[in-house]
């Protein structure tokens, strides 16, 4: 086999001094830094404290998708998704990246009434959406149980992947141009120093920066607090799983918007599907523990019988669980830090960070490197909550 | 040139001794990075066949010290379940839910 | 009782729709199809190699097959009823293409599954597509007997998990102190009674395999308990314990070996087990290859079951097994061996995967992850669990006696249950 660029490493050397250090070598970081030694001549880093794809980028379930409820995020994922047709040759990795669809279904008036607004705002904006009847979305796949579906749309160019080889190949391709990315090494204290910062890193390295991007993603107020201030983001753990390997019969991601639960069938042939858990006394943990749970289980299997009856014979491979980062207002946090304009966020993704990062990386280095505005950075100011600007634009976040 | 027959370490999703050291190679070095990159242990077995070997590998490479070393993480379900049968556990969040009785 | 079935009017099964293999009641669909002369379950997903049983005991992932319309399920686990559709998986090729030899040329330095067909973009695409066609083992289920499962909560004083050697002494002796334990198996009677000749417990479930631990779990930790998915009796059992037994034993790792996954190679604690369950001598000529004593031990053993003279081979002395659609030969520095199954022996590696899950430390033994154990058997744990863990047998490492190990365990468990009271 051909010599590869290694996709991250604990031993890689680190500057002393760097314009920018990225803490959180997940999807969102790396894609930031890719596109920052891409279009900039900054000195970047990027400090992951666990191996490439430990939290979120590695844990969930790879959908991405045109269909939402609101305007910006509509047209920031037809950017996404459009950097993703060409991304594998841009990062030299295989992503498996099928656009086998979202196909959405509703049960439910209001479900229904979502779905008709958003096949008309999609047009508007551009994406291909079609509002579907019950018969058509069994066209698509025969085996739903459709009996009390009301409405469904069908976005033929929403799409899986597989979520690991972003992470590496952003990572592979960064350090190839130049930006470390180092594994296993934690950033043990965040220090003000001058105009920026200190970082004194697990190994006993000192790191100095004029502008840290917190990329931590559910864990980024473990990083705030040592600056004395939180974001108003929480971790929610969230369980998925995988079934037993089967040959392809699904091509389409399904959500069923009642209950939440989607699935897909990933390139190796394993149906991956998850939904949150409705709150139950005994089960109300906040932690950022990542324990699989028997009552995922079973809430994601009646969920799942019930609209693809087949799977009662199917059988379940693996489950495990990754943080969701939940902001009241479910937009992301991204910018200047209040009182600490050198820490620049990026989190509080709510779940949907790993397809967004794509075009959310791009963004972000465009605005570090040249002050380049978008309404979205906009939108996701972190100063937002303390000013009373905190408002809901979406409500198509699922699972 | 006849080159050697594969030796593998993981059956299930057919990772060879030689994409391991490949992995090794590029500087991976736990074994969850090393299930991951080569998708040794997500098969069938979940990594009952293929984790001793997988250690021992490392081990033989000085990636690892014994005392050290630890499994990666295992998953339920570590036997056959069908989602029609764990379809049947009553949940907490049920107004139905039958409690903690025995049954 | 399983264990009265006799060898009475043959069973049959029907294979790939063309063959019929006759089978006794004592016969998993693994031991019919091997004594047929039948070694190949399925494809491998990346380098399409024949692959079938190996370690015969539950634990590898090679021996699925589609049984009565459920895919993937184990041949090896799977006891035979008459009339059972068996049929192999994913065996895609061409007509008189051979899809092995074909990749061994093409990607004669291997498949680097991340960077191989990467550009151009449609070269890329085309590549996805073939792809996903030959992963995936099954297709979908196509089932005709629905079951409806049934679902029980218990609470035991003591859960046993494992009923082999040293989880049915412990139960054993606890039942006969009157302490109330539940002792789960995977396996049928028949498999448990060829083990050992032990006594089992009188609270024991057979057929149910336990598919994780929850100590996290809301409302307190539990474990479950699940029947074969495609058995008509489907049961799910949340248990509560306040002691586990983990009586788990050990599984048959491969050997790092030339061409180790051709079917035909099989865990020789495996094939011994298959034989002893049907009572039938192998007439295949077999090589073991060995790692250390105990591996020269369970060749002896297996002698008694199979026909022709052994050929016992130091692993150390291998240079590869031979064959493409099955194995034919052992070739080491002095000789080519020929066979039709070669038998590995190698070192036993713990089942530690459940004791993970209740919480159990584990530390590198030298064979695999063992839990960390006082002399007793309490297992050390990482992080507070809502039980008492205990580890016995093969899973502490200890190979053959197990009495002096069990009672010592039974003492503790016994003194902590009067000491809190027994119910």
């Amino acid at each position: 086999m051909a010599s590869r660029p290694p996709p991250g490493s604990a031993t890689v050397k680190l500057p002393d001094k760097v314009d920018i250090a990225i803490v959180g070598g997940g999807i969102m970081g790396l894609s930031t830094a890719y596109h920052l030694a891409r279009h900039s001549k900054l000195k970047v880093v990027v400090i992951e404290r666990s191996y490439l794809v430990s939290g979120a980028s590695g844990r969930n379930g790879g959908g991405l998708r045109m269909q939402w409820g609101d305007p910006g995020n509509v047209a920031l994922m037809m950017e996404s998704i459009d950097l993703c047709r060409t991304l594998a040759q841009e990062l030299g990795i295989n992503l498996w990246f099928r656009q086998g669809g979202y196909l959405f279904l509703a049960r439910s008036p209001v479900g229904e009434a979502r779905l008709q607004r958003n096949a008309a705002l999609h047009r508007q904006v551009g994406a291909p959406t079609r509002l579907l009847s019950a018969r058509e979305a069994r066209d698509i796949v025969p085996e739903l149980d459709t009996s009390d579906v009301l409405a469904a749309t069908y976005n033929p160019d929403d799409g899986v992947v597989f979520p690991w080889p972003f992470v590496w190949g952003y990572a592979a391709r960064a350090q190839q141009l130049g930006v470390p990315v180092r594994t296993h090494t934690e950033v043990e204290r965040l220090l003000p120093k001058g105009d920026g910062f200190e970082l004194v890193l697990s190994d006993g390295h000192r790191l100095v920066a004029p502008r840290v991007v917190n990329a931590t993603g559910a864990w980024s107020n473990l990083l705030n607090r040592q600056l004395g201030f939180t974001t108003p983001n929480e971790p929610h753990r969230h369980e998925i799983l995988s079934s037993e390997p089967l040959k392809p019969f699904l091509d389409p991601l399904v959500v069923d918007l009642s209950s939440g639960l989607y699935f897909s069938q990933s390139t190796r042939g394993e149906l991956v599907t998850g939904v949150s858990l409705p709150p139950a006394s005994g089960y109300d943990d906040t932690s950022l523990s990542l324990h699989s749970s028997l009552r995922f289980l079973g809430h994601v299997s009646r969920c799942l019988c019930k609209v693809l009856p087949v799977a009662r014979h199917m059988k379940i491979l693996r489950q495990w669980a990754g943080p969701y980062d939940l902001t009241p207002d479910g937009d992301a946090i991204v910018g200047p830090s209040p009182g600490h304009p050198g820490l620049i966020q990026l989190c509080g993704f709510t779940g949907h960070g790993f397809m967004m990062a794509p075009a959310v990386g791009r963004m972000l280095a465009k605005w570090l490197a040249d002050q380049t505005p978008h309404p979205m950075l906009e939108r996701w100011d972190p100063s937002r909550f303390a000013r009373g600007l905190s408002q809901r634009y979406e409500d198509m976040s699922i699972g | 040139m006849k080159r050697p027959p594969r030796v593998f370490v993981c059956r299930c999703e057919d990772v060879t001794k030689s994409e391991v050291e490949h992995a090794l190679a590029l500087g991976l070095q736990r074994i969850e990075e090393i299930k991951r990159y080569t998708g040794l242990g997500t098969g069938p077995c979940q990594g009952r066949e293929c984790m001793a070997p997988l250690v021992q590998i490392l081990l033989e490479a000085g990636q690892l010290k014994p005392e050290r070393a630890q499994p990666f993480t295992p998953r339920p379900p570590l036997e056959p379940v069908s989602f029609g049968t764990l379809a049947s556990t009553p949940d907490p969040a049920d107004p139905g839910h039958p409690g903690e009785r025995d049954g | 009782m399983a264990s009265d079935v006799g060898n009475r009017a043959p069973l049959k099964i029907n294979f790939d729709r063309d063959h019929v293999i006759e089978a006794t009641p004592r016969d998993t669909v693994a031991s019919a199809m091997l004594r047929a002369g039948h070694v190949a379950c399925t494809r491998s997903p990346k380098y399409r190699r024949v692959r079938g049983p190996y370690c015969l005991l539950g634990d590898c992932g090679t021996c699925q097959l589609r049984i009565d319309g459920h895919p993937n399920i184990r041949a090896c686990t799977t006891i035979v009823r008459d009339g059972m559709e068996v049929a192999s998986q994913n065996t895609f090729g061409p007509p008189g293409v051979d899809p092995t030899g074909l990749i061994d040329h093409v990607f004669s330095d291997g498949i680097d599954h991340h960077h191989m067909m990467v550009k151009p973009r449609i070269l890329n695409q085309l590549m996805q597509v073939t792809a996903r066609s030959l992963t995936g083992f099954g297709t979908l289920p196509d089932v005709t007997i629905e079951a409806t499962p049934t679902h029980r909560q218990l609470r035991p004083d003591v859960l046993v998990i494992g009923a082999g050697t040293s989880g049915r002494l412990i139960a054993h002796a606890l039942e006969a102190r009157g302490i109330n334990v539940h002792t789960y198996d995977r396996r049928d009677r028949l498999a448990l009674e060829v083990w050992s000749q032990q006594p089992l417990p009188k609270h024991l479930e057979l057929e149910m395999g336990v598919i994780g631990a929850y100590p996290s779990e809301g409302n307190g930790g539990r474990v479950v308990a699940a029947s074969s998915p495609c058995g008509e009796d489907q049961r799910l059992h949340s248990i509560y314990p306040r002691h586990i037994v983990l009586a788990l034993g050990s599984r048959q790792p491969t050997m790092l070996l030339p061409r180790n996954d051709l079917p035909g190679v099989v865990a020789a604690r495996g094939l011994l087990h298959m034989l002893q369950r049907t009572g039938k001598k192998l007439a295949a000529p077999v090589v073991v290859i060995t790692r250390d004593p105990a591996g020269e031990r369970l060749a002896t053993r297996l002698q008694e079951h199979v026909s022709q003279p052994l050929k016992v081979i130091a692993h150390t002395d291998v240079r590869e097994l031979v064959g493409s659609d099955r194995v034919r030969a052992v070739v080491t520095a002095t000789g080519r061996f020929d066979c039709e199954f070669v038998a590995l022996a190698p070192t036993p590696a713990p089942a530690h995967e459940l004791a993970v899950m209740a919480g159990a430390a584990v530390a590198f033994d030298g064979r695999g992850f063992a839990p960390l154990t006082d002399d007793t058997g309490r297992c050390q744990t990482t992080s507070p669990v809502p039980w008492d863990l205990w580890a016995s047998g093969s899973l502490r490492g200890v190979a053959d006696d197990h009495s002096d190990q069990a009672r010592q365990l039974v003492e503790a468990i016994t003194a902590d249950i009067g000491a809190a009271g027994a119910t």
